[in-house]
C-alpha cells in the first residue's frame, strides 16, 4: 500500500514537465523492484522425474521443472537413452491472493519422450538451468530397465485386431487384484499385514466400487495409507502400474486354516482406438472397458500357542516390556496410593486387559483407568497401555503391593516370557485420631453418646494382691473341706448310736434285775421291819417299788410318778385293781413318811402287800 | 512413635532402678503415677507386680486404664478382660471394658444362647472363685451342725425336718463348690485371646497358603478351639472358625 501511495505522490510529484526524465527512470525502477521482489522471494527448486520403472522399449516422460525463469537449459547425457522427442519447454504461472496475501507462482517445465533400448539400470546425470545468473543442477534419475512382454510398441497393432484381446474383455494377466499377507503362517494372536493391490498394465483405469471381504476368524484394524495412486512396479518381470488400495492388520483369533475371500473392484478401462502415431497414449480417442476384478482368497495357516500355557497368560503376542511406579510409599491410614503399571512393545496390545493385582486384604481397590498410546503401523500395533490402579489402606502397618506378572509369547524365539514389576513395600501409619471417619463404622448411632465419655477412675482403695492363678479352691483347707465334714458327720454318727446302745443295754439290764433287784431291797426292808426301824423300812419299800417299776418298765427316774406308772401300767394290760394297790401302797408310805409313828402298825401289813403287787406286777409283765 | 518407645525405656530404666521389691508398694506408686497423669510410667509399675507373679482385679483394672490412656486399645482389653475373670460383678470393670470395645472395628453378631444357660452364667459371675469357696465352706459348716443336730434330736417330726434341711444345704453347698472351680477354670484354662495385630487374615487351615476367610482387627476377643505349631484355631462369637498365628494375638 505504501508503494501504491508513494507511487500516486510520485507520480502527481513528477507529472509536473521539470521532472520527466526522472518520472521515466523512477518508473522504471519501481517495475524492476516489483518484478525482482516476485522472484526473490522463492528459492529456486529444479528437479527432474521419470518412472522408476520401464520396460524394455516402453515410452516414458522425462521431465524437467523449475520454479522460476530460467534460461540456457542444459539437457544430461543421454547416451543410452533414446529420445524420441524434446525438449520441448512450457511455462505456467498463476497469482493467488487469499487474506490480502499475494502469492505469485511460476513454473518451467522441459519434457522429452524417451525409451531405452537395452536392458538394466541406468542412472540419469543432473541436468542444469541457469536462473538469474545462477547456475542450478537437478537430481540423479536412476531407472531399471525390464525386459517386458513387449506388446507396449505395438499398440497400433492391437487395437486393430485381437487375437487376445478384444474391445469387451481384457485378460486378467494385463489387470488384477491382489491381496498380499506378510505371512501366511502364524500363531494365534501374532499379527499379519495384508495389502490389497490392484496390477493394471494400462494407466488408463477408473474404479466405481471397491468391495474388502470380511475378515473373518481375525480381529482386523485398518492402517492408514495415502490416497491410491497408479505407480509402477516391477511384478512377474514385467512392469505394472501398481496401486495400494487398502493396507489392514489381521490377528488371528483361532487356530486352524483360516481363508480372507476375495476382494472386488469394478473398473473402467480406457483402451486407445485407431492411433497414427505415437502419441496416442496422451492424446487420442479412447473406449472404456468394463471389468470386475477379484482378487483369489488367501489361506492363512494359524497356529496353536503351545502349551503348557503359564498360568496367567492372557493370550498376548508379541515383544513386550514391563515398567511400574508407586506415588508414595509412606502414607497415614485412608491416603490413596496410585500403582501405574505400563505395558509397551508391540503386538496385540489393544487385546491386552488389565492384569490383576492382588493388593493386600486391607487395601481398598478400585476398578483400573486404562490409557492407550497405540498406533497402528505396517509391523503391528506399537504403543504402550498404562494401567492405573487406585487403592487406600484402611489400617495400619507394613504392606508390600506384589510383583504383577505379565505373560507373553514372543513369536522371534517361539517361547513364552514372563516379565514383572517390583514389589513395592508400603509403610501405613495408624490413623492417629481415634474418632475420625475410620472408626466410626464401628460405633452404632445409639453409642454415639458416649464418646463424651471417659473410663472411670482407677482402683486405688487397698487390695490384697493374690499369687497368680492362685485360688482357694486349690487349697489344702478346701481339698480338706468336704472330707472332714463328713468324717465328723460319721464320728458324731457312731458316738450317738454307741450311746444310746450303751441306754439301751442299762435299760435291758435293768429290766432282768429288777425283780431281783425289788426282792433285795424288799429283805432289806424285811430286816428293817424287823429291827423296827420304821422310817428306813418305809424308804426302802418305796425304793423297792419305784426302782422295780422304774426299771420294769424303762421309766428313768426323774419321770417317774403314780400317773405315769399307773399309765405305762394300763399299756401293758395290768388290771386296774393292780394298778390301784400299787398306788394305794406308794401312797401309804409316803404318808408314813410324814407321820411314821401312826403307820407303825401298818408296816407287816405294807410288806406283805408290796411283795404281793410286785409278784403280781411281775406276772404280767414279761 | 519413636519418641514415645524411647521416653518408654527410659521410663522402665527410672522404675527398675526405683523398683523396691515390694508389689504393695509398686501398686501404690503405679496409683500415684496414674493420678498424676504419668500413664506410661504408670503401666511400668503395674506390669511390675505382674511380672513378679501377683494377681488382683484392682491391678488389672487400673493397668487396663493406664493402657486406655496411652491409646493402646489391645492391651487395654487384654487387662479389662483378666480383671473382669477375677471380679465378675465389679461395674467398673465392666464399664470400661465396654468404652473400649467400641473402638474394635469388628462388630460380629453374637449369637444368642439358651436363655437357662444365660441366667445360669449370670448366677456364678455373681462371685468370684474365692468367693464360692467361702461360701461352699459356710454352707458346709451349717450342714454339719444341723446333721449333728439331727442325730440328738429326738423328736421325729424335728428329725424330719433336719433331715431335709441337711440334704438341702449339701447340695448348695456341692453347687457352690461347681461355681467356685468354673470361676477358676475361665481364669486358668487360658482359652480366650484378644487379638493384636492391626488387622490379621484367618485361614482355613494352619499354613500360609490356606483360603483366606476373614479378617479381624486389634481388640476383638476370640476363643481359642485347637493349636497346630505355632497356628492357632479360633472361634468368633458368630460361630465361624479360622486359623492364625499365635503371635498375633495375647492370651488372656
Amino acid at each position: 500500500m505504501v508503494n501504491n501511495d508513494g507511487f500516486a505522490y510520485a507520480l502527481y510529484y513528477f507529472s509536473s514537465e521539470n521532472y520527466l526524465m526522472m518520472r521515466r527512470y523512477f518508473i522504471l525502477l519501481i517495475g524492476l523492484l516489483l518484478g525482482l521482489a516476485s522472484f526473490a522471494q522463492d528459492e529456486v527448486v529444479f528437479t527432474g522425474e521419470a518412472p522408476n520403472v520401464v520396460e524394455l522399449g516402453e515410452r516414458f516422460r522425462l521431465v524437467y521443472s523449475v520454479n522460476a525463469s530460467g534460461r540456457n537449459f542444459k539437457s544430461p547425457n543421454l547416451d543410452d537413452i533414446t529420445i524420441l522427442a524434446g525438449p520441448s519447454s512450457s511455462t505456467s504461472s498463476s497469482v493467488n491472493i487469499i487474506n490480502g496475501e499475494m502469492t505469485k507462482s511460476y513454473r518451467m517445465t522441459y519434457t522429452f519422450i524417451a525409451q531405452f533400448s537395452k536392458e538394466g539400470t541406468f542412472t540419469i546425470k543432473p541436468a542444469s538451468i541457469t536462473v538469474d545468473d545462477k547456475t542450478y543442477q537437478s537430481n540423479e534419475i536412476t531407472i531399471e530397465v525390464v525386459k517386458g512382454v513387449g506388446n507396449r510398441t505395438t499398440a497400433t497393432a492391437q487395437s486393430n485386431g485381437g487375437n487376445n484381446k478384444s474391445n469387451s474383455g481384457i485378460s486378467d494377466k494385463e489387470i488384477f487384484l491382489k491381496i498380499i499377507p506378510s505371512k501366511t503362517s502364524v500363531y494365534v494372536g501374532e499379527n499379519i499385514t495384508t495389502t490389497v493391490k490392484l496390477y493394471s498394465k494400462s494407466r488408463s483405469v477408473q474404479s466405481s466400487g471397491f468391495r474388502m471381504p470380511s475378515f473373518n476368524g481375525f480381529w482386523s484394524q485398518d492402517i492408514e495409507i495415502p490416497q491410491a495412486q497408479l505407480v509402477p512396479e516391477k511384478y512377474n518381470n514385467q512392469v505394472f502400474q501398481a496401486a495400494v488400495l487398502k493396507k489392514n492388520i489381521l490377528y488371528p483369533q483361532h487356530s486352524g486354516k483360516i481363508v480372507i475371500p476375495s476382494a472386488e473392484m469394478d473398473l473402467q478401462i480406457y483402451v486407445q482406438s485407431q492411433s497414427r502415431s505415437p502419441f496416442d497414449d496422451f492424446f487420442g480417442a479412447t473406449q472404456s472397458v468394463n471389468k470386475t476384478v477379484k482378487s483369489l482368497p488367501v489361506t492363512i495357516e494359524v497356529k496353536e500357542l503351545p502349551t503348557p500355557k503359564p498360568i496367567g497368560f492372557d493370550g498376548s503376542v508379541g515383544n513386550f516390556k514391563i515398567s511400574s511406579s508407586v506415588d508414595k510409599t509412606d502414607v497415614k491410614a485412608n491416603d490413596a496410593v496410585t500403582l501405574k503399571v505400563t505395558v509397551s512393545g508391540s503386538g496385540n496390545l489393544k487385546l491386552l486387559k488389565a492384569p490383576t493385582v492382588s493388593f493386600p486384604a486391607d487395601f481398598e481397590a478400585y476398578e483400573p483407568k486404562t490409557v492407550e498410546r497405540i498406533k497402528n503401523s505396517e509391523s503391528g500395533q506399537i504403543g504402550s497401555k498404562t494401567f492405573e490402579y487406585l487403592v487406600i489402606p484402611r489400617y495400619g502397618g507394613e504392606y508390600t503391593i506384589p510383583s504383577v506378572k505379565f505373560s507373553y509369547f514372543d513369536v522371534s524365539t517361539k517361547s513364552y516370557k514372563e516379565i514383572s514389576t517390583p514389589e513395592y513395600p508400603i509403610t501405613v501409619e495408624q490413623s492417629t485420631d481415634m474418632a475420625n471417619g475410620q472408626i466410626v463404622s464401628g460405633i452404632s448411632k445409639e453409642d454415639v453418646k458416649y464418646l463424651n465419655k471417659d473410663i472411670r477412675f482407677i482402683n486405688t482403695a487397698k487390695t490384697r494382691l493374690i499369687p497368680t492363678d492362685k485360688f482357694m479352691v486349690n487349697s489344702l483347707f478346701f481339698y480338706l473341706l468336704y472330707p472332714s465334714v463328713f468324717i465328723i458327720l460319721l464320728i458324731m454318727f457312731f458316738v450317738r448310736r454307741k450311746y444310746i446302745n450303751d441306754n439301751r443295754n442299762i435299760t435291758i439290764v435293768k429290766n432282768r434285775k429288777a425283780n431281783k433287784m425289788a426282792r433285795k431291797r424288799l429283805k432289806n426292808a424285811e430286816s428293817l421291819l424287823k429291827s423296827n426301824k420304821i422310817e428306813a423300812f418305809y424308804d426302802e419299800t418305796l425304793k423297792a417299788l419305784w426302782g422295780y417299776l422304774g426299771d420294769k418298765l424303762m421309766i428313768p427316774v426323774a419321770d417317774l410318778s403314780k400317773d405315769r406308772v399307773g399309765l405305762k401300767l394300763a399299756e401293758k394290760e395290768v388290771d386296774q385293781a393292780i394298778i390301784d394297790e400299787f398306788k394305794d401302797i406308794v401312797s401309804t408310805c409316803e404318808f408314813a413318811r410324814f407321820a411314821p409313828a401312826k403307820e407303825a402298825q401298818n408296816m407287816d401289813a405294807t410288806f406283805k402287800r408290796s411283795v404281793e403287787v410286785i409278784t403280781n406286777i411281775d406276772q404280767k409283765i414279761k | 512413635m519413636r519418641l514415645k518407645y524411647l521416653i518408654a525405656t527410659l521410663l522402665t530404666f527410672t522404675v527398675l532402678i526405683t523398683a523396691s521389691g515390694q508389689p504393695k508398694e509398686l501398686l501404690e506408686k503405679g496409683n500415684s503415677a496414674y493420678m498424676e497423669s504419668k500413664y506410661p510410667e504408670a503401666i511400668e509399675f503395674y506390669n511390675k507386680v505382674v511380672s513378679q507373679g501377683y494377681s488382683s482385679a484392682t491391678l488389672f483394672y487400673n493397668l487396663g486404664n493406664a493402657y486406655y490412656k496411652t491409646n493402646q486399645i489391645g492391651y487395654a482389653i487384654l487387662n479389662y478382660e483378666r480383671a473382669k475373670l477375677l471380679a465378675p460383678a465389679n461395674e467398673n470393670i465392666d464399664y470400661n471394658l465396654n468404652i473400649a470395645k467400641m473402638y474394635v472395628v469388628d462388630k460380629i453378631e453374637v449369637l444368642p444362647t439358651f436363655f437357662v444357660n444365660r441366667w445360669v452364667n449370670n448366677l456364678i459371675n455373681t462371685m468370684s472363685s474365692d468367693g464360692w469357696a467361702i461360701l461352699t465352706a459356710v454352707l458346709l459348716s451349717v450342714f454339719l451342725v444341723v446333721g449333728i443336730v439331727y442325730f440328738w434330736s429326738g423328736s421325729r417330726g424335728v428329725k424330719k425336718s433336719l433331715f431335709f434341711a441337711a440334704i438341702f444345704l449339701l447340695v448348695l453347698s456341692v453347687f457352690s463348690t461347681k461355681f467356685a472351680f468354673n470361676q477358676k477354670n475361665k481364669v486358668t484354662d487360658h482359652d480366650k485371646a484378644i487379638i493384636f495385630s492391626h488387622s490379621v487374615t484367618l485361614k482355613s487351615s494352619p499354613d500360609e497358603s490356606g483360603t483366606n476367610l476373614f479378617l479381624l482387627h486389634e481388640g476383638f476377643k476370640v476363643e481359642i478351639t485347637d493349636k497346630v505349631g505355632e497356628w492357632l484355631e479360633i472361634r468368633v462369637s458368630d460361630g465361624n472358625k479360622g486359623w492364625l498365628k499365635s503371635s498375633e494375638v495375647e492370651i488372656i
